[in-house]
C-alpha cells in the first residue's frame, strides 16, 4: 500500500467501527447467498432419494431463512458503507481545506485555478471510493471466502482445498493483472483529467475572446485532443477491467469443474455420499460472488492512491509565513515600519524587494507609486503577513510583525487587494464578511464611502442583488468599489488599498479619494498603492518604489 | 427516469449501433447459459443416482470449461463495446454543449456558472461510463436472457416456470415504482453535487480575499455544513434507491427458495427427475442476475444520465444572436460606414435601458473616441459591434446591410478587439499573439509588438517569442499583460479595431506610449476607442460623449 494511501487511511480512523460493521454485514450477506444455493442443492438431492417429506422441513426452513437474510444484510451493508464513505468525504473536504488555507496566496506558486478545481473537487470526491470500491471488497471477500471454504471442509476437505485454491488463484490473478496494467497509467490519466478540466474552465473564462477572435472551434479541437488522449488510456483501462471480470467468470467455471471432478471421485470411492455432490457444486459456484468485485477494486485502489498522492503533494508545501508560538498581544495602534526589507519568491529569481524602508503612522496618508512589477503589491503582502521577508525587518509598534498572530495583524491592517474576489452571493454578503454581524446601515455607509451606494440603492433588489459568479454581473468599476467597501467596513487601523482607482473614470476616482480624505478625521493610517500620478498632491507623503527600494 | 432517453439516442447515433450488437451477444449468451445449466444437472444426476465415474462425465466437464470460456468472452465484448460507446457519446455531448454555451453567452457566462458547466461536461459526462458499459448491457441481457430462461424452464418444468413468471414481473414493476421516487432525489443530488463544487471553487478562488479579512478558517464550518447536507441528501436518495434493490433481491432469493422447496416436494412424489430439476435450480439465479444488476447499476448510472440531460439542456440554450439562414458576406468597415439607427438595448434583469433610441455613425477609416463615465454603455456599444448581442429595437448597419444579415464569424473576422480585462492563455508569446492571427509570420508578430511597445519586453525574455508567459511561466504585470493584448489585437489584420479602455492599468509612461502607438496606426483602419481617459482625446478625429447621446 502506498504511503499516501496509508496517510489517507489514518484520516479515516474515527470511522473504523462503521467500516468494520459494513464489512461484517457484507460478508454475512454473501455467506447467506452461498448458504441459500448450497442448502437448495442439498434439498433437491436429498428429495431425489424420496425420504419422508417431514425430514426435509429443516432444509426448507433454512432455505427461506438464508433467502431473507441475504437481502436484508445486503441492504444494511449498503447503507452503512455509503454513510461511512460520505462522512469520510466531509471530513476530507474540511481537513484538506484547512491544509490549503495557510498556503494561499503566498505558498501556491503558479498553481492554476483550474487545477485547484480539478484537484480539490475531483481528487477529494475520488476518496469516497477508498471505502466503497478499494478497501471494502477485498476484506468482505476474504471473510466470506474463508467462511465458504470452512463450510465445504465439513463436507469434503479435498473439495474445500480445491475451492480455496480456485478462489485464491482467481482473486489474486485477476486483481494482479488489473493492478499491474493500471498502476503505470493511473497517474498519467489523473493528470490528463485535471488538464481537461482546467482547459475547459480556462476556455469558459476566455469565452468572449474565443468568440471575438473566431477561435471557438480551434479551442474545442484542443479540448477534444486532450479527450482523445484520455480516451486511449480509458480504453486500455476499460479493456483490462473487463478482462479482469472475464477472468473471474472463467475462474469460477474452472473451479466448479474441478470441484465436481474431485467430488465425483470421492462419491465413486465411497468417501462422500452422492447427496452432497449437488450441494458442493452450487456452493462452489455461488461463492465466487465474493471475488467478482475484486478487479474493479484493484483498479480503483490505483486511482484512489494517485488522487491521494496529489492531494498530499499540494497540501504538504511549506506555509509561506510561520505563526509565533506565543504571539504578542496586538497593540491598539502603533507604527508600521519596513526596515531594509529584502524578499524574493524563489532563490533563483531576482530580488523583488531589495532594501526597501518606509513607515506608516496612524493618521498619515501615504501613496506608494512605481512601475508595474516594481514590488508594490509584494509590500502589501508583507504588511498583512501573506509573505515573510528574507532579510530586513517588518515591524509594528517596534516588534517584528512575525511576533504577532497573523490574523491579529490582519485585524489591524486591512488589504483591499488588486485582485479582490467577489463571491457569488449578494452585495450585502460580499461586504459584510469583512466584519460579520454588521448592520445594513453600516454596510450602506461603507458602500457610500466607496462611492457606490447610490448605484446599489437604485437596483431593484438593492443589497440583495446577486453579483454573479466572481462578480461578473456587475461592471469592473462597481466590482472594485464593492471590494473597497469591505476595507472601510472592516474598521482596521491601517488600510492598504492596492490600485483602488484602476478601471474607474476620473470623476469617480477623485470622488473616492475625496471620501477617503474627508473621512480622515479618525486616526487610521492609509497606504494607497497606485500608478495614477495626478492625485498625488493630496497625500501626506509619496513614496516611489524603484528596483526594490523606496527612493 | 426512462432507461433510454430518446433525445440522447437522437443526439448520439453510436448508441443505436451499440444496442444492435448487444442484442446479438445477449442472444448467444442466453443459449450458452441454458446449455451450461443442463450440463451441470446432467453431471450431478449421473454421478449421484446413475453411479457414473469420473471418466464417463469427463466429456461433459470439458464442455463446461469451454462454455465458461465462451461466456467470459461474451461478457468482455459486451462491456468493452459499451465503454467505446460511452467515450463517443461523452465527447460529442461535451463539444456540442460547450459550443452552444459560447454561442448563447458570447459576452461571458452570465447566469451560468463556470464550475457547474465545467463539472457537467467533464466529470459529469465521465459518469456516463457505468451507464453504457454496465447498465445498458445488463438491461439488454435482462430483456433477452431472462425471457429465454423463462421459456426454456416452462418447457422443462412448468411449475417452476409459473413461480418465476409470478415473481419476474414484480421486479421491473417495483423498479419502476421505486425508481420514480428516486428520480427526483437523484436530480437534487446532482444539483447538490455541482452546487458543492461551485461553492468550493468560489471559496478556493476567493481564499486570498477571505484570508485578508480573517475569514479563511470560518469557511471550514460552511464546507462542513454543505458536506453534511450533501451526505444527508444523498443518503436520503440511497435509502430509497437501495430499497428497490432490497425488494428485487428479496423477490429473487425467495423465489429460488420456493422453487427449491416445490421441486423437492415433487421429487419426493416422484413426479419430476433430478437432472432437469437441478438445471432449473442452476438457471433460477441466472434469471434474476441481469435484473438485479440493472437495479444495482441504476443509481451508479443515474449521475451520468442526469449530467447528459444537463448537457442536452446546454445544447438547447437559445443563441444570443440569430444567424440569418443565408448570411451575406460582411462589407469592409474600412470602406463602408457603420450606422447605429434608433437603437434600444437593455440587459435582461437589469434596471433601465442602456440605450434608448441611440443614433450614431462611424465613418470608414475614422478614429472615434467614445467617452463617458463608468456604466454609461461604452462596453455595451463595443459588444453590440462585436455582435455579442443584437439591439432589441433599431438596427446596426454596415455599408447599408443589417448586421443581422451577416454571418457573425465572418463579420468578427474583420474586427480586432482589446477587451477591458484581457485574459491571455498560459502559452508562449507567439501562441498568445497567433490566437488573433493564426498564420501571422514572425516579422508580423514583431511589428505588432513594436507597435504596442512590447518589443523590448519580449526581446529581453529568455526564449523571446517562445517564452511561456502567464500562469506557469513568466508572470506579467497588469500593464505588460495589457500591452501584449494590444499587440494581439494589432497583429490581426483587421479593418475595425475596437479598444476598450486601452490605458487602464498603465502608468503614466505606459499610457503615453500606448497613445503614441495608437497615433501611428495605419490610416485605413476604422478605430473605435471606448475610454474615460481624456488624455486620449487628441488622438481621436471625433469624440462622442455617451452620457448625453444615449439617454
Amino acid at each position: 500500500m502506498s504511503p499516501a494511501l496509508r496517510r489517507m487511511l489514518a484520516e479515516a480512523r474515527p470511522l473504523r467501527r462503521r467500516l468494520a460493521l459494513s464489512i461484517l454485514l457484507g460478508a454475512g450477506s454473501i455467506a447467506a447467498g452461498v448458504g441459500l444455493m448450497a442448502t437448495a442443492g442439498y434439498l433437491i438431492s436429498k428429495s431425489a432419494l424420496q425420504p419422508p417429506i417431514l425430514s426435509l422441513g429443516v432444509a426448507i426452513g433454512l432455505v427461506q431463512l438464508f433467502g431473507v437474510s441475504r437481502a436484508a444484510l445486503r441492504y444494511l451493508e449498503r447503507l452503512v458503507s455509503h454513510d461511512a464513505a460520505f462522512r469520510f468525504l466531509g471530513r476530507l473536504r474540511v481537513s484538506f481545506f484547512e491544509r490549503l488555507e495557510p498556503l494561499v496566496p503566498g505558498g501556491l506558486g503558479s498553481a492554476r485555478m483550474g487545477d485547484l478545481l480539478g484537484r480539490f473537487v475531483g481528487d477529494v470526491e475520488t476518496m469516497q471510493f477508498l471505502f466503497l470500491r478499494a478497501l471494502a471488497p477485498p476484506l468482505v471477500a476474504l471473510v466470506a471466502c474463508v467462511g465458504a471454504v470452512l463450510a465445504a471442509a465439513i463436507v469434503l476437505p479435498v473439495a474445500a482445498a480445491v475451492l480455496g485454491a480456485g478462489l485464491a488463484v482467481t482473486a489474486l490473478f485477476a486483481a494482479a493483472i488489473t493492478r499491474r496494467a493500471t498502476r503505470a497509467s493511473a497517474r498519467h490519466e489523473a493528470r490528463l483529467r485535471a488538464e481537461l478540466t482546467s482547459r475547459v474552465v480556462e476556455a469558459l473564462a476566455t469565452g468572449p475572446e474565443l468568440v471575438a477572435f473566431s477561435r471557438v472551434d480551434w479551442e474545442l479541437d484542443a479540448i477534444d485532443g486532450i479527450d482523445r488522449d484520455l480516451g486511449r488510456l480509458d480504453r486500455r483501462h476499460g479493456r483490462i477491467a473487463a478482462l479482469g471480470e472475464a477472468l473471474v467468470f472463467f475462474g469460477s467455471g474452472l473451479t466448479l469443474v474441478a470441484v465436481l471432478a474431485v467430488a465425483t471421485s470421492a462419491v465413486v470411492g465411497g468417501r462422500l455420499g452422492g447427496v452432497w455432490l449437488g450441494m458442493l457444486a452450487l456452493l462452489a459456484l455461488s461463492s465466487f460472488e465474493a471475488v467478482r468485485p475484486l478487479p474493479l477494486a484493484a483498479q480503483q485502489s490505483g486511482a484512489v492512491a494517485s488522487a491521494a498522492e496529489r492531494l498530499f503533494e499540494l497540501t504538504d508545501r511549506a506555509a509561506p509565513v510561520s505563526e509565533p508560538e506565543n504571539p504578542l498581544p496586538i497593540p491598539a495602534t502603533g507604527v508600521l515600519r519596513l526596515e531594509d526589507a529584502r524578499l524574493r519568491y524563489t532563490p533563483d529569481l531576482p530580488w523583488v524587494l531589495d532594501g526597501a524602508s518606509f513607515e506608516l503612522r496612524p493618521g498619515r496618508r501615504v501613496a506608494l507609486v512605481g512601475e508595474s512589477g516594481a514590488g508594490k503589491t509584494t509590500i502589501a503582502g508583507v504588511l498583512v503577513r501573506f509573505l515573510e521577508l528574507d532579510g530586513g525587518r517588518a515591524t509594528l509598534d517596534g516588534h517584528d510583525l512575525g511576533a504577532y498572530a497573523s490574523d491579529d495583524v490582519r485585524g489591524l491592517v486591512a488589504l483591499a487587494g488588486q485582485d479582490a474576489h467577489l463571491f457569488s452571493t449578494t452585495i450585502r454578503e460580499n461586504v459584510r464578511f469583512a466584519r460579520p454581524g454588521s448592520s445594513d446601515e453600516e454596510i450602506a455607509a461603507a458602500l457610500g464611502r466607496a462611492g457606490v451606494w447610490d448605484w446599489v440603492s437604485s437596483l431593484p433588489e438593492g443589497l440583495d442583488t446577486y453579483v454573479g459568479e466572481t462578480g461578473d454581473q456587475v461592471s469592473g468599476g462597481q466590482r472594485r468599489r464593492i471590494a473597497l467597501a469591505r476595507a472601510f467596513l472592516s474598521g482596521a487601523r491601517f488600510l492598504i488599498l492596492d490600485e483602488p482607482t484602476a478601471q474607474l473614470d476620473r470623476a469617480t476616482a477623485e470622488a473616492i479619494l475625496d471620501d477617503l480624505f474627508a473621512a480622515g478625521t479618525d486616526d487610521a493610517g492609509l497606504l494607497v498603492i497606485t500608478h495614477d500620478e495626478l492625485m498625488l498632491d493630496r497625500f501626506d507623503a509619496v513614496l516611489r518604489l524603484e528596483n526594490g527600494r523606496v527612493v | 427516469m426512462g432507461p433510454l432517453d430518446r433525445r440522447l439516442l437522437r443526439e448520439a447515433p453510436a448508441i443505436r449501433r451499440f444496442l444492435y450488437g448487444a442484442f446479438a451477444l445477449a442472444a448467444l449468451s442466453a443459449l450458452l447459459v441454458i446449455v451450461w445449466a443442463e450440463l451441470i444437472g446432467r453431471i450431478v444426476a449421473r454421478v449421484f443416482l446413475g453411479g457414473a465415474d469420473l471418466a464417463s462425465v469427463s466429456r461433459l466437464l470439458a464442455a463446461l470449461v469451454a462454455i465458461a470460456a465462451l461466456r467470459a468472452g461474451l461478457g468482455w465484448a459486451l462491456e468493452t463495446s459499451g465503454q467505446a460507446t460511452s467515450r463517443r457519446v461523452r465527447g460529442r455531448l461535451r463539444r456540442r454543449a460547450l459550443k452552444q454555451v459560447f454561442r448563447a453567452r458570447p459576452a461571458g457566462l452570465g447566469d451560468l456558472r463556470t464550475g457547474e458547466v465545467a463539472t457537467t461536461v467533464t466529470s459529469g459526462l465521465g459518469a456516463l461510463d457505468p451507464y453504457f458499459s454496465r447498465f445498458l448491457p445488463q438491461l439488454v441481457l435482462a430483456a433477452v436472457v431472462s425471457p429465454a430462461i423463462l421459456v426454456w424452464v416452462a418447457f422443462r418444468d412448468p411449475v417452476s416456470a409459473a413461480i418465476m413468471a409470478i415473481t419476474l414481473p414484480l421486479i421491473p414493476l417495483f423498479a419502476v415504482l421505486i425508481g420514480k421516487a428516486a428520480e427526483e432525489r437523484t436530480k437534487r443530488r446532482l444539483g447538490a453535487l455541482s452546487l458543492m463544487s461551485a461553492h468550493f471553487l468560489d471559496v478556493v478562488r476567493g481564499l486570498a480575499t477571505l484570508r485578508a479579512y480573517r475569514r479563511g478558517r470560518a469557511q471550514v464550518e460552511t464546507i462542513e455544513r454543505t458536506s453534511e447536507q450533501f451526505r444527508e441528501e444523498t443518503m436520503g436518495t440511497l435509502r430509497v434507491a437501495f430499497l428497490s434493490a432490497l425488494v428485487l433481491e428479496l423477490a429473487s432469493t425467495m423465489s429460488i427458495a420456493l422453487i427449491a422447496a416445490v421441486i423437492g416436494i415433487r421429487l419426493v412424489n416422484g413426479s419430476v427427475e433430478l437432472g432437469p430439476s437441478f438445471a432449473v435450480l442452476v438457471l433460477a439465479p441466472e434469471l434474476y442476475l441481469p435484473l438485479r444488476a440493472v437495479a444495482a447499476q441504476f443509481h451508479a448510472s443515474a449521475d451520468g444520465l442526469a449530467a447528459a440531460r444537463r448537457a442536452l439542456e446546454l445544447i438547447d440554450l437559445a443563441p444570443a444572436v440569430i444567424v440569418a439562414p443565408r448570411p451575406q458576406s460582411a462589407p469592409d468597415p474600412s470602406t463602408a460606414a457603420i450606422r447605429l439607427e434608433e437603437i434600444d438595448f437593455a440587459y435582461a434583469g437589469r434596471a433601465g435601458p442602456v440605450f434608448s433610441g441611440f443614433d450614431c455613425a462611424i465613418q470608414p477609416g475614422e478614429r472615434l473616441l467614445v467617452a463617458g463615465g463608468s456604466g454609461v454603455g461604452k462596453t455595451t456599444l463595443i459588444s453590440l459591434l462585436l455582435r455579442f448581442s443584437d439591439p432589441q429595437r433599431g438596427r446596426i448597419t454596415v455599408g447599408g446591410i443589417d448586421l443581422r444579415e451577416l454571418d457573425p464569424d465572418g463579420w468578427r473576422r474583420r474586427i480586432a478587439w482589446l477587451p477591458q480585462d484581457p485574459r491571455l492563455p498560459a502559452a508562449t508569446v507567439a501562441e498568445v499573439l497567433r490566437f488573433a492571427a493564426p498564420d501571422a509570420s514572425e516579422e508580423e508578430l514583431w511589428a505588432a509588438l513594436e507597435a504596442a511597445d512590447c518589443r523590448a519586453l519580449v526581446a529581453g525574455l529568455p526564449a523571446r517569442l517562445d517564452t511561456r508567459v502567464g500562469e506557469g511561466g513568466r508572470q506579467l504585470s497588469s500593464g505588460e499583460r495589457r500591452r501584449i493584448a494590444l499587440a494581439r489585437a494589432l497583429v490581426r489584420r483587421s479593418s475595425l479595431l475596437l479598444l476598450d479602455e486601452p490605458t487602464a492599468h498603465l502608468d503614466a509612461a505606459g499610457a503615453a506610449q500606448i497613445r503614441l502607438a495608437l497615433g501611428r496606426l495605419e490610416q485605413k483602419q476604422t478605430v473605435v476607442i471606448a475610454s474615460h481617459d481624456t488624455s486620449l482625446l487628441p488622438l481621436a478625429e471625433r469624440t462622442i460623449r455617451l452620457k448625453e447621446v444615449a439617454r
